[in-house]
């Protein structure tokens, strides 16, 4: 299960700008108006409960990956349950990413929609996303995380200054009362919110192109760190901004939170280039989508290459990015799809674990 | 490579054929920079756009256009709805109306007195070519006729024009600015009521005005006008006392309560609101001298947020207020010598004792209405574990049975470029 | 058996046998392989050579035929009768000098002896002819045509199986002259000629080492011309002389005329936008390059020198870079990274900014813009793009008209876009700005393969921002940095050392001071990673002691014969 060594490697750096993107690309769609809503004021705790609830999933991941030395959990799936739980569960994993990606998709239109294209038509967006992103699936992860990160020091320049501007105009007071809906229920949001990180499984599928186990681990829980903070600070600066209970009606929270900023010199208004920041997150995140989706596939039917998948998987993710009837809708089905998610990704690595620490024995076979 | 040439072709084909569409270019849009919002007959709206004519703009016309009248246009249409406003206005308008540089609305006094300012700003939220930056003014009598009668003193240019006002407003504290996201953010955080900055026609100068341009009235008019009027400008709600400029006055506020405007407060009253709501900068401030003639005149700014105690005793709040207020004096008319430890000490105090009891009265004001414009809930909140508690606390009730206590600290740190005032020597006799 | 079909269902779900490789997460990279016959001999057809023919007037008729020396008069044979044997000069006229021949050549053979008692052999009349130093001896036909082809003479007495090839060369060529397009303020002024020799004499008159290699690779059928594999033996990467030695070989065309045509041929990504390799007709930029472990190579015919693997951002870099101070080079680097910047995005932000986001604008600059755009017909897209070309025109007119009347076209040029375009209301000034920066901050890039390329780029970046505003340019931007990440010249990645990030040196963006980098670049992958000693200034008051101690410095032999 060694992986040849004529494969591309990721670098350290370069995979956890990945990781991160494809993360936090829900943050500039509808989520911290959810996590408003879930969880009042106390909404900044939220991620940092929910990082500490997927820090032990990530361990169960990691402890995996180690013993088949960084195997893919798919083929690790093969070797302990056969080819057919290894196909079926490819086939799983394909179609649930698809349909993630695919509204993902359709809410990144909807978001180009309302912010810099009032008149154009949806499946333009739409369309074009899923095109740059086969584009950049297409010459596989090694460039695509390379592309991630020269485009990351843009994408948190223009965040981090977006964040600082709007986040002086708060005020402290709209922070209070500081544990919101109370101690209990909001560690139960964040619990319920652990799907906030669930775009991890990713590392589970991309193990084998990590060069050291070290690097795989750091990767792992520096983007689920740095996520975390990133979530929080945004949840932060909009109660400072936006006062408890219209905090979770704001349609596009980031968005609104720029369109605060006013600068009176030189450039007047800052959001349209901050979208236009924030989307190579997304576009990336998109394509990362497609990429594993199409991974999935290849892993679970051991093809020798993903590239003829990932075509018509865009297309099918496309199909599904026009389902939803209005914008309402993608976005609620997304928010559940974000609930739901978790219960298979976090739920296969940290079954395999358990199987593998009290039936698999044998694990000198394997080198 | 053929797979690339197809995906470009493809791409090209996609944006070729649909694209475009939100393509508009700048002569094909009529930027509307300031917009008007009155009561109209039977439940409509009076809608006035004032839309900028580009060409008046041009650098290589050379200045010929010097006023607002001739870099602008308003167009007043009567509709049910902002938006239907909007769509009427087509019908008539060459060029597609643009809000995304609207720099200000103004809402007629008549619309706020009957509860429907609130609903109108759905519309200005919902739509994302109206911006939350958008500043937001009530007007007394219709917003129209202020629109129509504005003269600005120098600028020619709108959006210049409004960004000055509100720095002055900022600056000087006889109002407050408030944007769209402001009074959204008051109307919907609990226990606050939201204000409103309040725009006035001057009526004195408003007679000076004919064929468009203000003609300063003679002398004798002048000071037949200015008879009886005793009060200092900006203490009371009545306009200044002035001749000349633009007829439009930015002073004093408009209180809400549930929608509806409750009450107008003057200059020196927004400047105590300013104090207690955290939003004063800076202001001159003009004392009368303790020796009971002349006055004095500094300017202070804010040193430290105001310190804010609140606490239940036998069921009644007690509010304990500490204003930090330092700054540098401007005039002392009284020629008394008070740059010394003693003098500035007594004049100090004698303004602390003046801003105290303005900043009592307005409170009183307000417990009477059983309003709080001041947001002093926020220092309660400070202190609350869960959002349940504030939901049940009554606030604007137990802020009308408070005991409220204000300690006002001033601090005069720099006399100016004069240590004591000039003086003629007097004569006491040789020894 | 009635099952098949269910099997045959399943197989194409699990794809069994599994090869070694199960499944390819980073296909870019392929097998690299010694073993692919790419050699010229096994493609190339040749008839197998000959030996010459031992008889005088075999050997003349065989090569008259071959020159056909009676069409072809500047072809000469000839023929001289001496006391000891018959000999055959064959030689082209305009490619030798025939001074030199009757000098150096026909006198010592008149008066040559041969030795008595043993056959002539070709060294012993090779000792004899002093007066040339490239002597080289002939055994076969096809060798005799490849010297006569390549201007040397060829001499063979009657009934010997060999000859001899002498170099009696004519006229070198231009001298040498200023750089045409790399021009510098401060910095050496001559640059390559076409002669091959004289590019040698100046690089070798500047890195004067014998392990500075000029390796000479045959390339093609036709023989255009020697191609000059240049390295430094012990610094330069073998891995990379090898892969560039392979591309080299494997080159079997009729004709190479310049080295930008061979680049096509040896490039990693031919189809790219950008150009993975540098040409330079700088010798001080060459030698540079390859005192940091690249290679480059010489083609006799071209005067510039094909330099690889390189990476973009030295291809920002100027030769000048290194000759000033630091914070010049640091502040001329950053203009440029600047410059870069504006002639990609400027037009397509600006489109975007007047077409679809004017709330970005300032109000007054603005109605400023829209004023100004009042009489103008076109969309803003439509007169950027009537600029650029207009501009292009100026500069290919610019480069085509004759040096007389250049000057009068960049005015003529000036006013016609500035002024009456304006006038006539075609435009609007605003996009003449617009344009003309864009068109002065392209040429701030020393490289000017680098400047066309971002031409296209720019044009692309318009079209999207034309159609799509700001996410048209942000699709242009992904899609422009994607490609750039995925390039690699000669297998080093193109924007190394920042994608992948690896110790980035103080010589990419910025340039410190000369002496502080002391690491030669990492991605070359040379054999000696330094290029300087650690301490270079020991006397440097500012230098820490305890450093002086580690490297040795106070110990070194001048300080001890100060002391003594």
């Amino acid at each position: 299960m060694k992986q040849s060594s004529q494969e591309g490697y990721l670098g350290g750096i370069e995979a956890f700008v990945l990781v991160s993107m494809f993360i936090t690309v829900k943050l500039f769609f509808h989520i911290p108006r959810e996590l408003s809503s879930a969880a009042g004021t106390a909404s900044w705790m939220v991620p940092l409960i929910a990082f500490l609830g997927v820090v032990p999933v990530f361990l169960c991941v990691e402890r995996v990956a180690n013993r088949f030395s960084r195997a893919s959990l798919l083929s690790i799936s093969g070797l302990l349950w056969g080819r057919y739980v290894q196909w079926f569960l490819g086939l799983f994993l394909t179609v649930l990413l698809v349909v993630h990606v695919g509204y993902q998709m359709r809410i990144f239109g909807e978001f180009m929609i309302t912010t810099l294209l009032p008149n154009t038509p949806i499946s333009v967006v739409i369309i074009s996303s899923a095109l740059l992103g086969v584009f950049l699936a297409y010459n596989g992860l090694e460039n695509l995380s390379r592309t991630a990160w020269l485009l990351f020091p843009l994408a948190i320049v223009v965040f981090l200054v977006s964040i600082f501007l709007v986040g002086f105009q708060g005020h402290i007071y709209y922070l209070s009362p500081w544990l919101g809906y109370g101690g209990v229920a909001t560690i139960e949001t964040g619990i319920r919110f652990m799907g906030l990180f669930k775009e991890i499984v990713l590392l589970t599928l991309i193990a084998p192109l990590f060069r050291k186990q070290k690097t795989f681990r750091q990767v792992g829980f520096g983007s689920l760190l740095f996520t975390a903070s990133i979530y929080t600070l945004t949840q932060i600066v909009l109660h400072l901004n936006f006062p408890f209970p219209g905090a979770r009606e704001v349609g596009f929270p980031l968005y609104q939170l720029g369109r605060l900023i006013n600068l009176q010199f030189a450039i007047q208004r800052l959001e349209p280039f901050m979208v236009f920041a924030w989307s190579t997150v997304t576009t990336i995140g998109i394509a990362v989508g497609l990429y594993e989706s199409a991974l999935a596939t290849t892993q679970g039917s051991r093809a020798p290459d993903f590239r003829p998948f990932l075509f018509p998987l865009a297309a099918l993710a496309v199909v599904v990015a026009f389902i939803p009837e209005s914008s309402i809708e993608a976005v609620n089905t997304y928010t559940y799809l974000m609930m739901i998610l978790p219960i298979p990704f976090y739920g296969l690595p940290v079954f395999t674990w358990i199987w593998v620490t009290l039936f698999y024995r044998n694990s000198e076979e394997l080198k | 490579m053929r797979k690339v040439s197809c995906l470009l072709i493809s791409v090209l084909l996609l944006l070729v054929m649909s694209g475009c569409s939100s393509e508009r270019e700048l002569e094909r849009t009529a930027f509307v920079l300031t917009m008007g919002i009155d009561k109209g007959e039977d439940g409509n709206l009076d809608v006035v756009f004032r839309v900028a004519i580009p060409r008046s703009m041009d650098i290589r016309a050379g200045g010929e256009t010097t006023t607002l009248q001739e870099t602008t246009k308003p167009i007043t249409i009567t509709a049910r709805s902002i938006s239907e406003a909007i769509s009427l206005a087509s019908t008539n308008v060459e060029r597609k109306l643009d809000f995304r540089h609207l720099r200000i609305v103004l809402f007629g006094e008549e619309l706020a007195r009957e509860g429907l300012v609130f609903h109108q700003i759905d519309t200005l939220e919902r739509n994302p070519e109206f911006r939350r930056t958008t500043y937001m003014l009530l007007t007394e009598g219709p917003a129209r006729e202020i629109f129509l009668s504005t003269r600005p003193v120098l600028e020619r240019s709108v959006s210049r024009y409004v960004d000055g006002i509100m720095q002055n407003m900022r600056e000087q504290g006889y109002s407050r600015p408030i944007t769209l996201h402001e009074f959204v953010s008051e109307i919907e955080t609990y226990h606050v009521d939201p204000v409103l900055p309040m725009l006035k026609n001057n009526p004195m100068v408003l007679t000076e005005k004919s064929d468009s341009k203000i003609k300063p009235m003679p002398e004798a008019e002048y000071k037949q006008r200015e008879a009886g009027k005793t009060e200092p400008g900006g203490k009371t709600t009545e306009s200044l006392t002035r001749s000349g400029g633009n007829p439009s006055e930015f002073i004093g506020i408009g209180i809400f309560h549930q929608g509806k405007l409750m009450d107008k407060w003057s200059g020196w009253e927004a400047n105590a609101y300013n104090l207690l709501r955290d939003t004063y900068h800076r202001a001159i401030w003009t004392f009368d001298d303790p020796i009971g003639k002349y006055t004095y005149a500094v300017e202070l700014s804010k040193s430290r947020s105001p310190e804010v105690n609140i606490h239940w005793q036998d069921e009644t709040p007690q509010i304990s207020v500490d204003l930090y207020l330092d700054g540098d004096l401007l005039s002392l008319q009284s020629l008394e010598p008070y740059v010394n430890p003693d003098g500035l000490a007594t004049i100090e105090n004698n303004a602390a004792t003046i801003i105290e009891k303005e900043v009592l009265q307005v409170i009183a004001k307000a417990q009477g209405m059983k309003i709080d414009p001041f947001f002093l809930s926020r220092y309660v909140r400070m202190h609350m574990t869960y959002i349940q508690d504030l939901q049940a606390l009554n606030w604007r009730e137990e802020f009308s049975r408070a005991q409220v206590n204000v300690h006002v600290n001033v601090k005069i740190r720099r006399p100016g470029l004069r240590i004591q005032p000039a003086k003629e020597f007097e004569y006491i006799g040789g020894q | 058996m009635e099952n098949s079909w269910i099997k045959k269902f399943l197989s194409i779900f699990s794809h069994e046998p599994v090869p070694k490789k199960t499944f390819s997460l980073s296909p870019s990279r392929t097998v690299y392989s010694n073993t692919i016959p790419l050699g010229r001999s096994k493609v190339t057809k040749r008839k197998k050579s000959s030996s010459l023919p031992p008889e005088k007037s075999d050997l003349q008729k065989v090569l008259a035929h071959r020159f056909r020396s009676r069409r072809n008069p500047d072809f000469i044979i000839r023929s001289l009768q001496t006391s000891w044997g018959q000999i055959t000069i064959a030689f082209y006229q305009s490619l030798t000098d025939s001074n030199q021949i009757q000098e150096f050549l026909i006198g010592p053979l008149v008066e040559f002896t041969p030795p008595a008692d043993k056959p002539l052999c070709a060294k012993d009349l090779k000792d004899q002819l002093t007066y040339c130093h490239v002597v080289k001896e002939v055994f076969s036909f096809d060798d005799t045509l490849k010297s006569i082809i390549t201007g040397m003479t060829f001499v063979h007495i009657d009934g010997y199986e060999w000859g001899l090839a002498l170099d009696f060369l004519g006229q070198h060529g231009r001298s040498v002259s200023e750089p045409h397009t790399e021009t510098v303020v401060q910095g050496p002024y001559d640059a390559f000629v076409e002669d091959i020799r004289i590019n040698l004499y100046l690089l070798r008159t500047r890195l004067a080492t014998p392990d500075f290699i000029a390796e000479n690779i045959p390339a093609g059928e036709r023989e255009s011309g020697p191609i000059n594999l240049l390295y430094i033996d012990g610094l330069t990467n073998p891995k990379v002389i090898r892969e560039i030695r392979r591309r080299l070989e494997s080159i079997d065309v009729d004709m190479l005329y310049n080295v930008g045509q061979l680049e096509q041929f040896i490039e990693d990504r031919p189809f790219s936008l950008f150009s993975q390799m540098i040409t330079s007709e700088r010798p001080d930029r060459t030698i540079s390059f390859l005192m940091e472990g690249a290679v480059a190579v010489l083609l006799n015919g071209s005067p510039l020198a094909l330099i690889a693997p390189v990476t973009l951002w030295s291809q920002v870099h100027s030769p000048e870079d290194i000759y000033y101070r630091w914070p010049i080079s640091t502040f001329a680097r950053l203009l440029r990274v600047i410059g870069v910047l504006t002639t990609i995005f400027l037009p397509a932000v600006y489109t975007a900014m007047v077409v679809f986001h004017p709330e970005m604008l300032p109000t007054d600059l603005m109605l400023a813009i829209a004023s100004a755009r009042e009489h103008v017909p076109f969309p803003t897209a439509f007169s950027l793009l009537f600029l650029e070309i207009a501009f292009d025109f100026i500069r290919e007119a610019a480069l085509r008209v004759p040096k007389m009347i250049g000057p009068t076209i960049g005015i003529v040029g000036a006013i016609i876009i500035g002024q009456a375009v304006v006038e006539a209301g075609i435009v609007s000034p605003v996009a003449i700005i617009v344009a003309a920066i864009t068109g002065l901050a392209g040429f701030s890039i020393p490289q000017y393969s680098l400047v066309n390329s971002f031409r296209i780029a720019r044009l692309f970046l318009l079209f999207l921002a034309n159609f799509l505003g700001f996410y048209g340019v942000l699709i242009g931007l992904v899609v422009l940095v994607h490609h750039l990440a995925g390039l690699k010249s000669l297998g080093v990645p193109f924007l190394s050392p920042f994608s992948p990030l690896r110790n980035p040196s103080g010589d990419t963006f910025i340039r410190t001071a000369a002496f502080s980098v002391e690491k030669r670049p990492f991605f070359t992958r040379p054999m000696d990673k330094f290029k300087q000693r650690p301490l270079n200034r020991p006397w440097d008051p500012r230098i820490p002691p305890e450093l002086l101690l580690i490297t040795g410095d106070l110990s070194s032999p001048q300080k001890k014969g100060e002391q003594s």
